[in-house]
């Protein structure tokens, strides 16, 4: 029949010539089937049996699942890959940190700072851009910055015997990241405009 | 007649085809752009195989329920068969290789065949055998009433007492003559040369085993006697070309 069937296992091309000449209208006979390939005899009639009862009568089903079908929902998240890191998307597309940072029009400091997951209380116009940049969901980018978030907010440490003691404080917020590098000279006018305007960054 | 949300056909004939080619492309062309470097077009190529996927999917997981429920005990099984069926699918479609290249030329059939494949696994992975009868490790299950109802056939020759002509003609047209006369020297009962008539011929069970006389479980004892004894008639006798 063609190509692709002769490279197929016997039994596979079997089932695919009779499903098709099914489908073509013709009505192919389990005979003719034994005769074409005898040594494939009980599976023939264990498939030939199978599909006429899966085709017993037309299935009249929605031209689409609805959005909110679980079995749908089941097969999309099982296909979706587990979001990359920061890190892992950035090269991916083949840039440095430095790159990523003039993308992000940020301090090289604070994308690398992002990355190692130092940053928190970022603005919700950084996840915007960066699912921009990488062109994923923003759900996605949400869950890239915060599986590389510290997961308290200022590492307090803990001993044995005594009250907990605080730590000095290893992640900023986003905005204090910023002004760190302003007063350290690092951050241009550009960036400052758009990250750390009155009120807040800018909004596209 | 048909509601116009409702449709018996999912596809006209060749667009699934098409679909499945343009995917492909999508595929082999983001691999393309992965190997020149271009990690941002490579990105783009597989976010667009992904739309296609997503749409073909979202399309085709209502009719993997109607044959799931239709072969299937029960809606739960009937559920995980149409996500092995959605997973299964995409998994082959993502193969540029030409394994499954079929599925570019001959999509329905392709697709029948792995629905069929699906709802095996579904069976060999809940305690049934891949025609979805209860895995009794080879022991065979022996229906009392079905031998009662047996009993009452008489010895006259099978295909002369076959009340329903129609019914014998539809299945000569499943197997083939010679198929049918070897099947009827076999079957032990009218009884059972009429249940696999029906059923071969888009007859629910109900309607199956009310024409019968019969109950579900017999009906369906008889069916898999007549399927055993196509399967011994298929590999015991010589068929050639």
């Amino acid at each position: 029949m063609t190509d692709a069937m002769e490279r197929m296992p016997e039994l596979e091309e079997a089932r695919l010539r009779f499903a098709q000449e099914w489908e073509e209208g013709r009505r192919p006979t389990l005979e003719q089937y034994l005769r074409r390939y005898p040594h494939l005899g009980g599976e023939l009639v264990d498939f030939v049996a199978e599909f006429l009862q899966m085709e017993a009568g037309a299935v009249e089903a929605p031209a689409f699942a609805r959005e909110d079908d679980l079995a749908l929902a089941r097969i999309f998240a099982a296909l979706e890959p587990a979001p990359p890191t920061l890190a892992q998307a950035r090269e991916a597309q083949g840039w440095t940190v430095g790159e990523l940072a003039r993308k992000l029009n940020l301090p090289d400091l604070v994308a690398l700072r992002l990355e190692k997951g130092a940053l928190r209380e970022w603005p919700a116009y950084l996840e915007q851009k960066l699912s921009e940049l990488f062109e994923r969901p923003l759900e996605q980018v949400r869950r890239m910055l915060l599986s590389a978030a510290p997961a308290r907010s200022a590492g307090a440490h803990y001993r044995a015997v005594g009250k907990p003691r605080q730590a000095a404080p290893q992640a900023r917020t986003f905005r204090e990241a910023l002004e760190e590098c302003a007063r350290q000279g690092k951050l241009t006018e550009a960036q400052r405009r758009e990250w750390l305007p009155e009120g807040g960054p800018e909004q596209p | 007649m048909s509601r116009p949300d409702v449709q018996d056909r999912v596809f006209e004939q060749g667009e699934a085809e098409r679909q499945v080619s343009g995917l492909r492309a999508h595929l082999r062309e983001a691999e393309r752009l992965r190997d020149r470097g271009d990690a941002a077009g490579a990105a783009r190529a597989e976010g667009r195989a992904r739309e296609v996927r997503d749409d073909l999917v979202a399309r085709l997981v209502p009719r993997f329920r109607g044959y799931a429920r239709r072969m299937l005990p029960g809606p739960e099984l009937a559920e995980d068969a149409v996500v092995e069926m959605g997973l299964e699918l995409c998994r082959r479609l993502y193969v540029t290789d030409g394994r499954y290249g079929y599925f570019e030329q001959f999509f329905n059939a392709a697709l029948k065949n792995m629905i069929l494949d699906g709802i095996k696994k579904v069976r060999r992975e809940n305690g049934m055998d891949e025609t979805g009868r209860p895995a009794t490790a080879e022991y065979t299950v022996v229906s009392l009433e079905g031998r009662s109802a047996g009993a009452e056939e008489d010895a006259a020759p099978l295909a002369e007492r076959v009340e329903d002509p129609t019914a014998l003609s539809l299945l000569e047209e499943r197997l083939g003559s010679l198929l049918l006369q070897r099947l009827m020297e076999r079957l032990p009962s009218r009884r059972h040369a009429q249940i696999v008539a029906d059923r071969w011929n888009d007859m629910d069970w109900d309607e199956v085993k009310d024409r019968a006389g019969v109950s579900l479980r017999t009906a369906r004892n008889y069916y898999n006697q007549a399927v055993n004894c196509l399967r011994e008639i298929a590999r015991t006798e010589r068929w050639t070309e």
